[in-house]
């Protein structure tokens, strides 16, 4: 099955003076999906929202939308809508006004544009709202006004500026689970720019990992979480211990290594690792190692000792000191019945699985 | 004083105390700090208008002046046909100095607010430049400009295009017009600026990403929610101009005196005290009543756009 690309970015740059914002950025997004563009504030994924919306301009490269290069196609005229960040809400206009904003150009009948904009206001669940004023509205609200404004216009490709970050916490997990249920519905691609890793994990079909103005990975939540292509992408998201290793022996698709703390281990080997790479960084997920009381070191098995441990709620997280390894090892526990908090000074024996254990950069 | 038992004070029902906690409150610091202003405003803002309005119900002979209350005075303003003339003309003049002074110092205000994008404060205090000198001297200026042998004239004749210096320049309505409508440049664009300021450039973006190209984009968004600015603008050059006589005295001529000027002549030569109080009163009534409809016409359609 091949779905079609309906972005596609190719080689985009845009400078600022001596600031690349972005640099060199190749990137396909496929019709229907949900996309998001993940990184730390600066790397330059709302300056590539912005190319796509046409609010500026690529300073090399093009971005091509169902198959059209929008090279001087001015923002107005693009087959995409926004929703922004802080919402813009027409601030003189009532709810139905702002949502009916963009329908203008099409001179509905009255009956007609009413009843296209109850549909809108129903789709977010603001039914019966037309006659609110905008600065009547709570922040969720008018959030669900942004986002019907935009949906009503039938967009391509609909653009999502970090549109949870002003909501508080539980309003904007509410809000990741119904953004997700309305794109399924809608069948609009959605590209979401966010710099929360929960968010982009909920939400996507495929996250766009950036940092420094380049796309570090592409890859669906799995698979980023599971197999991160670089130290920073594996740190960014999620928690990683990371561990030194001394390459032993390499062969197509197994690496051999000395890792500090847990021995000799074998790992299968990924193309991130260069063929003569001598020292290499394994990462490790906290919840993919296990603990136990007791000295049994053997095969995947070492002996250390607790020096922290954080209470989480669901979970708990232990610091346990390695010989031979300077950081202390973060282990990741669930809080099943079964768990009886360790204190610290323990000694415990961590285990893990090779095929955990992740080679990077 | 002298030391009093701590048991004492705490059971004494002190009949001080109120008036200690009233000293201290916060209303109590509101007024006295405003006081001040408000004693100059009721000296110099309330006794006149009182007084003003109570003259316009009496009647005056020569040093006599009657305190019986008549409407004569109200009468007279109202249908004497010289008096009707420069009330209608002043509303017109201060109408159409306001429509152009808002007209040009629109553009310049959306200049500096959308296009400049550093030192907009050296714009503005550059702005505000010519108005360092006395307003006396800028309406002479207009007069050596506008004048039968002015700077207008002798450069047209010099340039071959009139014969003649053109004599309907000066001293008429027109004159009064184009030097009010320069005085009160800068107070229109301020106002403008900013309101203009304060739209949020996201609100822009976004009626550009609903679909709306430049020109229909001022007109719904930026147009509407500058309207604040405009009304101020507005209002500011209106009332005052309105009652304006020292431009009418001197670039006016005898076809462009308003109505402030026949205010002047009964509060001084004609010695008709109540009958200058009740042009006053009226005029005030009148600007009063378009200044409302006006901001509520404007309010309007502001919200009417879509």
């Amino acid at each position: 099955m091949t779905v079609p690309n309906i972005i596609e970015i190719n080689g985009v740059s845009r400078h600022f003076g001596p600031v690349r914002a972005l640099d060199g950025v190749d990137m396909q997004i496929r019709e229907g999906e949900f996309f998001s563009l993940l990184g730390p504030s600066g790397c330059g994924k709302t300056t590539l929202l912005r190319l796509i919306a046409g609010f500026d301009d690529p300073t090399a490269g093009e971005v091509l939308i169902a198959g059209e290069a929008m090279t001087g196609v001015p923002a107005n005229l693009r087959p995409t809508n926004m929703v922004f960040q802080n919402y813009a809400i027409f601030p003189h206009l009532n709810v139905g006004r702002n949502v009916a904003y963009g329908l203008r150009k099409l001179r509905l009948a009255p009956d007609e544009l009413k009843s296209r904009v109850s549909s809108a206001l129903e789709m977010v669940d603001l039914t019966g709202l037309e006659d609110r004023g905008a600065e009547e509205l709570s922040g969720g609200q008018r959030q669900r006004v942004a986002l019907a404004r935009a949906l009503i216009m039938r967009p391509k490709v609909l653009l999502l500026d970090e549109p949870l970050s002003a909501l508080d916490k539980k309003l904007r997990e509410q809000m990741q689970i119904e953004l997700r249920r309305l794109q399924r519905s809608v069948g609009i691609t959605f590209i979401l720019v966010t710099h929360d890793q929960h968010e982009a994990l909920t939400m996507s079909d495929r996250i766009a990992v950036m940092f420094e103005g380049k796309v570090d990975q592409i890859a669906s939540p799995n698979e980023l979480y599971e197999r991160p292509a670089s130290r920073a992408v594996a740190g960014f998201i999620g928690g990683m211990n990371f561990i030194d290793a001394a390459v032993k022996k390499k062969t197509a698709n197994q690496i051999t290594a000395e890792a500090a703390g847990l021995g000799t281990v074998v790992v299968a080997s990924e193309d991130n690792v260069s063929d003569d790479a001598s020292e290499i960084v394994l990462g490790i997920r906290p919840e993919r190692l296990s603990i136990s009381t007791g000295k049994k070191a053997g095969k995947n098995r070492v002996v250390g000792t607790i020096s922290d441990a954080a209470f989480f709620g669901e979970v708990t997280h232990y610091y346990v000191d390695l010989p031979g390894r300077q950081e202390p090892l973060a282990v990741s526990v669930s809080n099943s019945a079964e768990h009886e908090t360790l204190p610290a000074g323990a000694k415990v024996t961590i285990g893990f699985d090779p095929k955990s254990l992740v080679p990077l950069d | 004083m002298t030391s009093i038992p701590a048991e004492k004070v705490a059971t004494d029902p002190s009949p001080a105390r109120p008036r200690t906690a009233w000293r201290s409150s916060d209303a109590a610091k509101g007024l006295t700090l405003i006081s001040p202003p408000v004693l100059f405003a009721i000296a110099l803002l309330a006794i006149p208008i009182i007084s003003t309005f109570t003259y316009s119900f009496w009647t005056q002979d020569y040093l006599v002046v009657d305190t019986t209350i008549t409407f004569a005075n109200y009468y007279q303003a109202w249908t004497e046909p010289i008096y009707r003339l420069l009330m209608t003309r002043s509303v017109v003049v201060s109408a159409l100095v306001t429509v152009i002074t808002v007209l040009l110092a629109y553009p310049m205000a959306y200049f500096v607010a959308f296009h400049v994008r550093e030192r907009q404060a050296l714009w503005l205090f550059l702005i505000t430049i010519p108005f360092w000198t006395s307003y006396l001297l800028r309406v002479f200026t207009w007069k050596v400009i506008l004048g039968f042998n002015g700077v207008l004239n002798s450069g047209l004749i010099w340039l071959g295009l009139i014969e003649e210096p053109l004599d309907f320049l000066l001293y008429n309505a027109s004159a009064v017009i184009i030097t009010l409508a320069h005085a009160w440049a800068a107070f229109a664009i301020l106002p403008i600026y900013v309101s203009l300021r304060k739209i949020d450039r996201s609100l822009l973006e976004a009626a550009t990403d609903l679909g709306d190209g430049p020109i229909r984009r001022f007109w719904r968004i930026t147009l509407p929610l500058s309207m604040p600015g405009i009304i101020g603008a507005a209002l500011i050059i209106f009332i005052p101009t309105v009652s304006d006589y020292v431009t009418p005295a001197l670039v006016g001529g005898p076809d462009g005196l308003m109505i402030a000027n026949m205010i002047q002549v009964q509060f001084g030569k004609a010695n008709n005290w109540p009958l200058g109080s009740a042009l006053a009163v009226s005029a005030m009534l009148i600007v009063t009543i378009l200044s409302l409809t006006f901001v509520i016409g404007a309010r309007r359609f502001a919200r009417s756009a879509r």
